[in-house]
C-alpha cells in the first residue's frame, strides 16, 4: 500500500510506488495521484541507459524513473522463448524450436521469432479460446450446433484478423439465424435488452453498469437514467425459434428486429431515449436498427473505453498485470497505475485501425516484456510497474496441454458437463484436440475445472481463477491427469525407450521439452544417479518419475 | 401559536450570526464542538462524566471538571485542557491508546480560547425562562396525519401534537385535545362517545389516549410500543383496544383497566394498519412486511396470512357487510379477500387486486352503507369506486398535496379529505354516482360494406423502384403480387403495393414464400396515405407479470410460467413484448405453466401478432382490447398500440410467410409493405403477395379408431380448421352407426376452439350382422355464418372392427356410489358443478386381466370438459388408478366465469387400448 486516506480526509504516505486517490460526491468524481518513489541510491543514469525498444519502453521507464525502481536484466534466451510461446501461441516451444531459437546468431532472432508466433495455426486456437471466454461460448447455456457456429464465427474473425471495432460492431449488429450467423448468440445467452447493455459495455468497454439499474451508484458515476437510455437501444431486438433451454431443443433461433417497442424503465414508468453512455441521443422515431448507431459510438476511436478496455485486457494477458485490475473494471474510480501508458496503448491501437496484431507486436518486442522475472536489489517490491516480468501459473487449458505435449499423450474430451452432474455426449472433438481448441466451456474435465477455466457463466475476467489450491497439488501429484498419461503404453517414454536414448540424453530431452532448457550439471548428476544400472521396468519408472517431478515443479507450472 | 415563533426567532437569529460571524472566528457549535466530541466526549459525556466532566455542551464545558476551569479565556498556553492534550502536563488526555488530536485541531481549540472561548452566537440569547405552550388554536398548516368521523357526526382531525374536534355539519370548531407527538391515528368507538388518539415520537415511543368525547377528559394512557403507534382501534364492544406501530408489534389492552393484554408477534415490518372485524372476534393488520393478517382477539392465534400484496401494505378495511378484507399500499393496487377466517384459521381467498394509483394506497375507506369505496394515493389524486363492484366512479386529481387522511360521515354522502399540506375539503359522494368513468372492455366491430369485386384474380410482377410511398405498384383485389427482396444498400428492399378499399372493408394479406422454398422470411405491414403504420387495436394492460422460468422458444403452447399467475383467468390476453397470447388452462401446479391457445401444437397468435421468444424475468402484462383511440384513465401500466403488421401468420399454419387480416379503418388508399424480417435480401428472395377479401369458413374433420372391445368403449374426436377469421361454434352429428353402437352426439366444438371429443360404445359380444353397411354412417358439421346456418358433410369416419376384450373397464360414479352401484346404473350419470366450485366424484374399475396402474392423462384428463372446467388437485402424476386399486376419487372445478350449460364428459385410459368411461352429463350452474 502506498496512501491511505485518514477519517478527516487526509492523505497519508504509508509506503513506495504510485497510487491514486479517488473523491465522489453524488456521481461527480475526482482523482489525485500520489507518487512516493523508493528510498534506493539508484543514479538516474540508469534509467538514461535503460533499454528503450519502443513506446511502451518510454513510458514503462518515465514511470520506473519516477519513483526509482531498478530494472532487472534481459531475459535469457531459453526464458524468452517458452515465455513467449506460452503467452502468444498458449503452446509450449518443442525440443527442436527451443533449440533453434537458441543456436540462432541472428540479432533480431526476437523479432523474428515473434513475427512467426503471430501468424501460427496455435495462435489462431488460443485467440479464439480467449474471446470465447469473454463472449461466454458455453455449452451449458446454448445448443451444441449453436455453440459450434459461435465459436466458429469467432475463429474466423481470428483467423482473419478481422479488426477489433469490427469484430465488435459486426457481433452487436448481428442478424439473422444462430446457425448461419454464429454472431447473434450473443442474443441468445443475453435475452433482455438490460442483459444485452450489461454485457456488451462489460466485455467491450470494461464498465460494469449493472448496479445502476436499480439505483445510481455511489462509486460509479453512471445513473439509473442514463443505465436505461443505453439499454433502450436493444429493445427492439426479437427472436424467433429456440428460447433459452439449456438441455433441450436445436438451439436454432433466428434474431429480428421490430419496428416498435421500447424498454421501460421502471422507476419512470416510461422509456428513456436511446443514448449511449455521455453520448448523444438518437430520437425514439429513428427508423432504422438502433444497435448500428451504438455499434457506431461503441468502437469508436473517440469513444475514451473501448480501446482503452482491449488494451489493458491485452496487455494484461502478456505482462501478467493489467494497467487496471481488474481488467475489465475500467470504472473511473479505478484509475490505471500508469496512466500515460494505458493512453499511450490504445492510441497506438486506434493508429493502427484496430489490428489487435500490431499491438501485440508492440508488447512483445518491448524491453519491459522481454525482462527476466528475477528481482534485481532495488525492485523486490514492484508487483506492477514492470520493473520484471512477473511470473504467473499456466492458464488451465494451456497446462493441460503442456502436460499432454510433453508425454505425447492427447486428452479426450467427449462429454459436455452440466450443472447438478448430469451429461451429454458430444462428439465435437476428435482424439489430439487440444484444450486450447475447445469450443465450449462446459466440456466434461476434472483438470480444467480445479486449474480454474473460466466457467463463462457471466462476463467477467473473475471466471477465471489462477488461485493455487490444495485441491491442484494433489490432482498433479496423485490425480489420473498426469499419472495416466506418464505410465500410458504408447507415450514419449515408451518413444525414448524404442529409441535407444541414453540416460543422459533422456535427461536432457526430458528438460528441454518441459522447461525450455538444458539441465544443469549437477541437476544432470542428480538425476543421472536415479538411474545408475536400473533396466526394463525399473529404467522406464525412473524416466516417468523423471517427467513427473519436472511437470510437477514451479518452474514448469508457471510462465516467468 | 407561540412555540412557532420561537422557533422562527431562533432561526432568524441563526442566520443574523451566520452572516454577522467573520469567516476566520472559530465557532463553537462548528468547530470547537465536533473536536472536543471526536476526542473526549467517549468518557466525559453527561451520563459517564469521567472527572466531573461533560463536553457535551458549552454550559457543561464552561462548568469544568470537577467545578475546575478547564480554560483561561484568551490565554491558550496557560489552559489545562490545552496542556493536557499537548502533554504538557499529565495525565495525557485522550489517553495514550487513543487517537492523538491533530495539530491543525489543536491549533483551532487554542484559537478558540484565544478569541475569548466564546459560544455560539446562536444560543447567546437568553437560554431559560418559563416557556408556555397555548394550545388554543391549531396552526392550519400542519400537516393533517388522521381523521375519523364519530356515529354522532363529530369529525376529529389530527395534526402534529393535537386533535381538533369538528362539528360534522357546520365544520365549526368544538375542541382541540393535546398529544405528544405525531397523531398517526384516530379512531371513534362504535357508538362515538370515545375517541382513541394515537401516535407518539418516532425513534422513541408510541402513545395512545383514549378521551371521552363528551367531557373531553381523558380516560387512559397507553405506553408500551418502542415507537410511533400507526392504528389504534376500539374493539366493537368497547372491551379491547389494540394498538399497532412502527415497532412492528401490535398490542391488545384492556380498554376498562389499560392494562396491557396481550401481544400479536408475527409481522417483519412497522404495522400501519389496524380493523376489528364486526363481530370482534377478529382484528386484521396491514403491515410493511407485505402481508394483512387476521389474528383472533381472544387468543393469540394467528387464523391467516393474506400473502397475495407485492409490496408493503398501509391500510386495511372490512367492507360494512362484514364479506370483504381489503387493503392497499405501496403496490398501488387495491387488494380484495373474501372474509373466511371470521373465528377460526382458514384461508382468505383473494377475490381480485386491482391497479388503482400511479403512486402508493395510504388510506382507504368505504361509506357505511357499503355504496362507496374512497382510496387516496400519494400520486395526489382520491379515487371514488363501487363499494360492491369495485368499478371505478371518479378520480378527484392534482390535488395541492397528497390526502393522507380520509373520513366518511355517518350518512354515507360525504368524505373528508385531509392533505399533507394542511388544507382539507369535504367530497359529496353522490355526484360521483352519475356516470361509470372506466370504459368497458369491447371489440372494435363495424359491418362490412359491399364491395363488388372482380371474381378472377389480377396478376402483377413487381416493378422496382417501388420502395417508397409514392412508387408503389398498384393492385386490384383480388390480386396476386409477385417480387423479389432485391440486395440493396443497407436495410434490404421493400416492396410497396397499394390497394384502395372501403371503410370496413375485410382483407386477407398473405405472402407465399418460405413455403415455396424462397430463403426470404417475409413480413408484411400496412401502411395509410401518410406513410404511417396503421394501427389495429389498443391493448391496455389490467396486470402486470414476468416469466419466472428460462428463455421461452416461440413455438410452445405449453409452460407459461409467469408472475402471479393465480390472479389471471383463462380466455384473457397476455401481451408479451409484441406478442399476444390467450390462457387457455391453468398451470397444474408448481412445476408448470399456462397452456396458451390452442392448447396444443404451436402456439397462436393474436391480433396478427408474431410468436416470438421470450427471455427469463421479461414482462408481460394481462390486457384488454380497446377500440383504437379509445382514452384510458391512467391504470399505472401502460397501453399499447399494436399495428397491422405481421412476420409469421399468428395461426402457424404458413410457416415463416406472413399474413395480415385487415379491416380498413376508413376509405382510402393503403400501402402494404413487404420486406424480410431479418433484413436479409439477394436475388433468389422470391415470394408471392395474395390480397383478398376475407371469406370466413371452416373444414371439419373427423377421426376414430377402426378397433373396439365387446362392451367396451373408445374415444373419437372431431375438429374444425377455422378459416379467415372465423370463430363460431360447431356442432357435429353422427348417424346411421350400426346397431349395438352407441356414440356422443351431437358434440359440440366451443367457439373459438379446434376439437371436442366423444365416446364410441359398443354393448354386444360380436357384431351380429356380417355385412354392416358402414357407408351410411353419416357425419355432419353446422354452424352459422354470417348469420345463416350452413351444414357441411364430413368424410374420414373409419369402419371399426371388433377388437380384444377390454382388459379394464371404467365408471365414473357419484362419491357415495359402490363399485357395484357404479357398474349396475343405467342411464346417464348427472353431476352438478357450480360455477366457481368443484364437485368430487370418483371412478371405478373392473380390472380383466390388467394389474398395473391406469393413467388417466394430466391438465387433460377430463376429456370433452367444458373450457374452464377441469379435473382439480391431481399433482404430478396425473389422475390415476395405482396398481393393486380399483378406484380413485378426484375433483371437477369449473372457473368462476364458466356459463351454464350441460356437456358430456368422460374419462380415458392412456393404457389398457384406450378404454373409456361411460359418458357423464355435467351439468355448470350459476
Amino acid at each position: 500500500m502506498v496512501s491511505k486516506v485518514d477519517e478527516d480526509g487526509n492523505v497519508i504516505v504509508v509506503g513506495y510506488g504510485e497510487s491514486a486517490i479517488t473523491a465522489w460526491y453524488s456521481s461527480q468524481i475526482g482523482i489525485a495521484r500520489v507518487t512516493s518513489p523508493f528510498e534506493s541510491k539508484l543514479d538516474a543514469r540508469v534509467f538514461d541507459n535503460a533499454e528503450n525498444n519502443n513506446l511502451v519502453d518510454e513510458l514503462v521507464n518515465q514511470q520506473l524513473r519516477r519513483i526509482r525502481l531498478a530494472v532487472s536484466p534481459t531475459s535469457t534466451d531459453e526464458v524468452f522463448v517458452r515465455r513467449v510461446y506460452l503467452d502468444t501461441i498458449g503452446t509450449l516451444p518443442t525440443a527442436e524450436e527451443y533449440q533453434n531459437f537458441v543456436d540462432d546468431d541472428a540479432s533480431d532472432k526476437r523479432v523474428k521469432l515473434i513475427e512467426a508466433l503471430l501468424e501460427r495455426p496455435e495462435f489462431v486456437d488460443y485467440w479464439t479460446y480467449q474471446w470465447s471466454d469473454i463472449l461466454l461460448i458455453n455449452g451449458t447455456r446454448l445448443r451444441p450446433k449453436a455453440v459450434l457456429a459461435f465459436y466458429q464465427w469467432v475463429r474466423r474473425n481470428v483467423e482473419s484478423n478481422t479488426p477489433w471495432d469490427q469484430f465488435v460492431r459486426d457481433l452487436l449488429t448481428a442478424k439473422g439465424g444462430s446457425i448461419e450467423n454464429g454472431a447473434t448468440n450473443f442474443y441468445a445467452l443475453h435475452q433482455t435488452p438490460e442483459d444485452m447493455a450489461e454485457n456488451a459495455s462489460q466485455a467491450f468497454l470494461g464498465l460494469s453498469i449493472g448496479c445502476a439499474k436499480c439505483h445510481n451508484h455511489p462509486l460509479e458515476k453512471w445513473t439509473n437514467d442514463q443505465y436505461y437510455a443505453f439499454a433502450n437501444h436493444f429493445s427492439r431486438v426479437r427472436a424467433k425459434g429456440w428460447g433459452g433451454d439449456p438441455r433441450n431443443g436445436d438451439g436454432v433461433r433466428t434474431l429480428v428486429l421490430a419496428d416498435s417497442g421500447e424498454l421501460v424503465q421502471p422507476i419512470r414508468g416510461k422509456p428513456q431515449r436511446p443514448t449511449p453512455l455521455d453520448g448523444k441521443p438518437i430520437e425514439f422515431h429513428f427508423a432504422g436498427d438502433r444497435r448500428v448507431p451504438l455499434a457506431r459510438w461503441m468502437t469508436s476511436p473517440d469513444n475514451p473505453y473501448f480501446a482503452r478496455a482491449i488494451s489493458n485486457r491485452l496487455w494484461a494477458k502478456f505482462m501478467g498485470v493489467g494497467l487496471v485490475e481488474s481488467v475489465d473494471d475500467m470504472r473511473l474510480t479505478n484509475p490505471a497505475s500508469n496512466e500515460a501508458l494505458l493512453d499511450g496503448l490504445a492510441t497506438y491501437l486506434v493508429e493502427k485501425k484496430f489490428d489487435l496484431k500490431e499491438l501485440m507486436r508492440l508488447i512483445l518486442n518491448s524491453a519491459a516484456y522481454q525482462r527476466s522475472s528475477k528481482t534485481v536489489a532495488g525492485n523486490e517490491a514492484d508487483q506492477q510497474f514492470y520493473s520484471r516480468y512477473f511470473p504467473r501459473r499456466l492458464m488451465a487449458e494451456v497446462l493441460l496441454d503442456a502436460v499432454s505435449g510433453v508425454t505425447e499423450v492427447p486428452t479426450e474430451f467427449k462429454q459436455i458437463a452440466f450443472p447438478g452432474a448430469d451429461a451429454q455426449n458430444t462428439n465435437f472433438y476428435p482424439t489430439g484436440t487440444r484444450a486450447i481448441q475447445l469450443y465450449d466451456s462446459a466440456v466434461k474435465s476434472y483438470f480444467l475445472k480445479t486449474f480454474g477455466r473460466n466457467q463463462r457463466e457471466i462476463t467477467c475476467e473473475c471466471q477465471r481463477s489462477d488461485e493455487p489450491s490444495m485441491v491442484q497439488v494433489l490432482h498433479l501429484s496423485n490425480g489420473d491427469t498426469l499419472n495416466e498419461k506418464l505410465e500410458a503404453k504408447h507415450n514419449r517414454v515408451s518413444d525414448w525407450i524404442n529409441l535407444t536414448y541414453t540416460n543422459r540424453r533422456i535427461v536432457k530431452e526430458a528438460f528441454a521439452v518441459c522447461l525450455s532448457r538444458l539441465p544443469t550439471e549437477k541437476e544432470q548428476e542428480q538425476f543421472l544417479k536415479l538411474f545408475s544400472g536400473s533396466r526394463g521396468k525399473q529404467r522406464r519408472l525412473i524416466i516417468e518419475d523423471l517427467l513427473w517431478s519436472l511437470m510437477s515443479s514451479r518452474e514448469f507450472l508457471f510462465n516467468h | 401559536m407561540r412555540k412557532l415563533k420561537t422557533v422562527c426567532m431562533v432561526g432568524f437569529f441563526a442566520l443574523f450570526a451566520s452572516l454577522g460571524l467573520g469567516q476566520d472566528e472559530i465557532d463553537f457549535d462548528k468547530h470547537v464542538g465536533p473536536i472536543l466530541k471526536k476526542h473526549c466526549a467517549a468518557c466525559h459525556n453527561a451520563d459517564d462524566y469521567e472527572a466531573g466532566f461533560s463536553v457535551d455542551s458549552f454550559e457543561e464545558l464552561e462548568e469544568g471538571s470537577d467545578g475546575e476551569a478547564v480554560y483561561e479565556a484568551g490565554d491558550p498556553e496557560n489552559s489545562w485542557m490545552i496542556q493536557l492534550m499537548t502533554g504538557e502536563k499529565e495525565p495525557m488526555m485522550p489517553p495514550d491508546d487513543q487517537p492523538r488530536p491533530s495539530e491543525k485541531e489543536l491549533k483551532t481549540l487554542k484559537r478558540w480560547i484565544e478569541e475569548g472561548a466564546k459560544n455560539s452566537m446562536g444560543t447567546e440569547l437568553p437560554k431559560k425562562g418559563p416557556v408556555e405552550v397555548e394550545i388554543a388554536t391549531v396552526d392550519k398548516s400542519l400537516a393533517i396525519t388522521a381523521a375519523d368521523w364519530s356515529a354522532h357526526n363529530i369529525l376529529a382531525v389530527g395534526r402534529y401534537e393535537s386533535v381538533e374536534l369538528l362539528d360534522g355539519d357546520s365544520m365549526k370548531s368544538l375542541a382541540v385535545l393535546p398529544h405528544v407527538g405525531k397523531v398517526n391515528s384516530l379512531s371513534f368507538s362504535k357508538e362515538g362517545n370515545q375517541l382513541l388518539v394515537a401516535g407518539g415520537q418516532v425513534g422513541k415511543e408510541g402513545l395512545a389516549r383514549l378521551w371521552d368525547v363528551q367531557s373531553r377528559t381523558r380516560l387512559l394512557e397507553f405506553k408500551g410500543h418502542r415507537d410511533a403507534i400507526y392504528a389504534a382501534r376500539i374493539s366493537p364492544d368497547g372491551k379491547q383496544i389494540a394498538t399497532s406501530s412502527y415497532d412492528k408489534s401490535i398490542l391488545i389492552w384492556d380498554a376498562i383497566t389499560g392494562e396491557l393484554a396481550g401481544k400479536r408477534n408475527g409481522h417483519n415490518g412497522a404495522v400501519f394498519d389496524l380493523e376489528f372485524a364486526s363481530n370482534g372476534l377478529v382484528l386484521i393488520s396491514a403491515s410493511a412486511d407485505q402481508t394483512v393478517k387476521a389474528w383472533s382477539t381472544k387468543s393469540d392465534e394467528r387464523l391467516d396470512t393474506l400473502g397475495q400484496p407485492l409490496k408493503g401494505q398501509n391500510v386495511t378495511a372490512f367492507s360494512p357487510d362484514g364479506g370483504l378484507i381489503v387493503s392497499g399500499g405501496m403496490d398501488k393496487r387495491i387488494w380484495i379477500w373474501k372474509f373466511e377466517s371470521r373465528q377460526t384459521a382458514q384461508v382468505n381467498s383473494l377475490v381480485d387486486s386491482k391497479f388503482a394509483h400511479e403512486g402508493a394506497i395510504v388510506d382507504l375507506e368505504f361509506s357505511q352503507d357499503g355504496e362507496f369505496l374512497v382510496s387516496a394515493s400519494e400520486d395526489r389524486s382520491i379515487k371514488v369506486w363501487d363499494g360492491e363492484t369495485f368499478k371505478l366512479l371518479g378520480v378527484v386529481d392534482k390535488q395541492t398535496d397528497f390526502c393522507g387522511s380520509l373520513a366518511i360521515a355517518p350518512d354515507s354522502r360525504k368524505c373528508f379529505v385531509g392533505r399533507l399540506d394542511g388544507t382539507s375539503e369535504t367530497l359529496m359522494l353522490d355526484q360521483f354516482l352519475s356516470d361509470v368513468v372506466e370504459v368497458e372492455s369491447k371489440s372494435a366491430t363495424s359491418d362490412e360494406p359491399t364491395v363488388e369485386l372482380a371474381s378472377a384474380f389480377s396478376e402483377l410482377v413487381e416493378a422496382e423502384p417501388n420502395d417508397t410511398f409514392e412508387r408503389a405498384n398498384a393492385l386490384s383485389i383480388p390480386a396476386y403480387a409477385s417480387g423479389v427482396i432485391h440486395r440493396t444498400g443497407s436495410g434490404g428492399d421493400k416492396d410497396l403495393f397499394r390497394f384502395t378499399v372501403k371503410k370496413g372493408q375485410r382483407l386477407a394479406l398473405e405472402t407465399k414464400a418460405s413455403r415455396n422454398k424462397s430463403p426470404v422470411d417475409t413480413r408484411l405491414e400496412i401502411l395509410d396515405s401518410a406513410g404511417k403504420p396503421v394501427p389495429q387495436v389498443a391493448l391496455r394492460a389490467v396486470r402486470e407479470s414476468y416469466f419466472t422460468f428460462r428463455g421461452k422458444d416461440s413455438n410452445t403452447s405449453d409452460d407459461f410460467r409467469i408472475h402471479n399467475w393465480e390472479e389471471m383467468e383463462l380466455n384473457q390476453f397476455l401481451y408479451c413484448n409484441g406478442e399476444v397470447v390467450k390462457l387457455y388452462h391453468h398451470p397444474r401446479g408448481p412445476d408448470s405453466g399456462f397452456q396458451v391457445y390452442p392448447g396444443a401444437g404451436k402456439r397462436h397468435g393474436f391480433f396478427g401478432t408474431t410468436a416470438t421468444s421470450h427471455a427469463l424475468h421479461e414482462s408481460c402484462y394481462i390486457v384488454e382490447p380497446f377500440p383504437v383511440g379509445t382514452k384510458f384513465q391512467a391504470n399505472g401500466l401502460p397501453v399499447f398500440q399494436n399495428n397491422y403488421e405481421n412476420d409469421d401468420g399468428a395461426n402457424r399454419a404458413i410457416g415463416s410467410d406472413s399474413r395480415i387480416d385487415f379491416v380498413a379503418p376508413d376509405d382510402g388508399e393503403y400501402i402494404v409493405k413487404v420486406t424480410d424480417a431479418r433484413g436479409f435480401s439477394g436475388e433468389n428472395f422470391k415470394y408471392r403477395l395474395e390480397v383478398r377479401p376475407l371469406q370466413p369458413d371452416f373444414r371439419a374433420s373427423i377421426s376414430n379408431p377402426d378397433k373396439i372391445s365387446p362392451r367396451g368403449g373408445v374415444e373419437f374426436s372431431v375438429s374444425v380448421n377455422r378459416i379467415d377469421g372465423f370463430d363460431s361454434p360447431v356442432q357435429f352429428e353422427l348417424k346411421g352407426l350400426p346397431k349395438g353402437f352407441q356414440v356422443t352426439s351431437p358434440l359440440m366444438i366451443e367457439a373459438g376452439h379446434s376439437r371436442a371429443r366423444g365416446t364410441i360404445w359398443f354393448d354386444g359380444d360380436e357384431i351380429s350382422d356380417s355385412k354392416v353397411d358402414w357407408e351410411k354412417v353419416r357425419v355432419v358439421a353446422k354452424s352459422t355464418l354470417n348469420g345463416s346456418e350452413i351444414t357441411k358433410d364430413v368424410s374420414g369416419f373409419k369402419p371399426i372392427a371388433l377388437g380384444e376384450a377390454a382388459k379394464a373397464e371404467i365408471r365414473i360414479a357419484e362419491l357415495e356410489w359402490t363399485m357395484e352401484d357404479a357398474f349396475e346404473s343405467s342411464g346417464t350419470l348427472e353431476l352438478i358443478v357450480r360455477a366457481g366450485q368443484s364437485v368430487e366424484a370418483r371412478v371405478y374399475l373392473k380390472r380383466n386381466g390388467h394389474k398395473g396402474r391406469v393413467n388417466f392423462g394430466m391438465a387433460d384428463a377430463g376429456r370433452n370438459l367444458p373450457h374452464g372446467v377441469y379435473v382439480d388437485d391431481i399433482g404430478l402424476n396425473g389422475l390415476m388408478v395405482p396398481a393393486g386399486v380399483n378406484e380413485q376419487r378426484f375433483f371437477i372445478k369449473a372457473d368462476d366465469w364458466v356459463q351454464p350449460q350441460e356437456r358430456l364428459f368422460f374419462l380415458r385410459a392412456n393404457n389398457v387400448a384406450g378404454q373409456v368411461s361411460l359418458p357423464v352429463l355435467l351439468k355448470i350452474v350459476e
